[in-house]
């Protein structure tokens, strides 16, 4: 019993189908963890974020051989690690209260009403 | 002998009273009656003033009248200087001074216009009807202070909501600002009752008029004095708050601590 006849077309589909599904898997980008997280105490008035300090990027390579075997394996780690930043836009306690400075001569002024009653 | 012993005791007894009387009667006609005891006792018997000259009578009553005008214009002042009082009474006290001002003015020539002492006397009883050191000038003093006093509370709660705000931030942020929220909200009682104090004295004094003295105004201008001065002292104790909030929150921002990253406000860039 011999291999089925196939015709020339099937032979070419077939083909293009195990091309692509190589490409596909020679092309696919190795897998990384990254975790980052940032906290931000901040008030309606706060500026855009201006303190967030973030280290990323640490790649370690170890090659590792095994004995009796001629095989290297390559484990390959890549981590990121985000800094914890709490922001606090402190208030301008003059800038903000300004409206309020001539409570003094406010004062000052009654004072002299009452003297006067 | 009986007859002796009588005649020596009504001798001794008109000594006894005649010799005295004589040296009292000496004694007057020899010091002088001075031109001042004439006048003293002609006042006495007669009511009048010590100038028997119209004019200078006249004189002396449209001095009064002018020192009265005169403190009229003052308080006329006192209310275009006020920043704080409400329209509404400064046109009634400007309407009451006017009031005065004409009725003193109509006096000044109805004595100017006399031409008897006794004409004078009844015009010189008036001038002071109108009561202008008693109640027209303590009424116009209050009603000042009171508006003044009631429009520093309302500053004074807008200070009080702004701190409020800041100290919500603060609190936000993770700051221990429970002595701030303490001082708040003395600082709100001391507002509330200046207000309370404070509010009313304008409306209570501000109907009185001339016809009011003594009976009720007396007492409703002292009772005012009186919540007036105790609404200043609760003013001035919450403006004190209010600095102490300020102190304390500063106080945060200078010894905060280092984990927070303090972003501070550049008011040149807004």
């Amino acid at each position: 019993m011999g291999w089925p006849t196939v015709t020339a077309d099937v032979r070419h589909v077939l083909v293009t189908l195990l091309v692509a599904i190589f490409m596909l898997t020679a092309c696919s980008p190795p897998s990384t963890t990254t975790e980052q997280s940032t906290t931000t105490v901040t008030n309606a008035d706060a500026e855009p974020d201006q303190s967030e300090e973030a280290e990323s990027g640490s790649t370690t390579t170890a090659p590792t051989s095994q004995p009796g075997n001629s095989t290297t394996t390559t484990v390959e780690e890549s981590m990121s690690t985000t800094t914890t930043a709490t922001t606090f836009a402190a208030p301008d306690l003059e800038e903000e209260l300004s409206e309020f400075e001539d409570l003094e001569a406010l004062l000052d002024e009654l004072d002299d009403l009452l003297a006067d009653l | 002998m009986k007859s002796l012993r009588r005649i020596t005791t009504v001798a001794l007894v008109i000594a006894l009273v005649a010799i005295p009387t004589a040296a009292l009667a000496l004694d007057e006609a020899t010091t002088p009656i001075t031109e001042t005891d004439r006048a003293e006792a002609e006042r006495a018997t007669t009511g009048e003033r010590p100038e028997h000259d119209l004019s200078e009578i006249k004189a002396r009553a449209l001095e009064r009248i002018d020192k009265q005008l005169e403190a009229l214009e003052r308080l006329r002042s006192k209310i275009a200087k006020s920043r704080h009082i409400t329209d509404d009474h400064a046109t009634q006290l400007l309407r009451d001074i006017s009031t005065a001002a004409d009725g003193l003015s109509e006096l000044a020539r109805k004595i100017e216009a006399a031409t008897t002492v006794e004409e004078l006397r009844q015009l010189i009883e008036h001038i002071d009807d109108y009561k202008i050191g008693q109640v027209l000038a303590p009424k116009t003093s209050q009603v000042i202070g009171s508006d003044s006093l009631v429009y520093a509370t309302g500053k004074l709660e807008r200070f009080s909501a702004k701190l409020s705000e800041i100290t919500a931030r603060f609190e936000e942020a993770g700051f221990d600002v429970d002595e701030a929220w303490r001082l708040l909200e003395k600082m709100d009682a001391n507002i509330a009752e200046g207000y309370r104090l404070a509010s009313p004295v304008a409306g209570n004094v501000i109907g009185l008029q001339a016809a009011d003295w003594p009976d009720p105004a007396e007492s409703m201008l002292s009772a005012g004095r009186a919540d007036l001065r105790a609404a200043g002292s609760s003013v001035k104790a919450a403006h004190g708050d209010g600095v102490d909030v300020v102190h304390f929150l500063r106080g945060l921002l200078e010894g905060s601590d280092p984990a927070f990253d303090i972003a501070r406000t550049d008011p040149a860039t807004g």
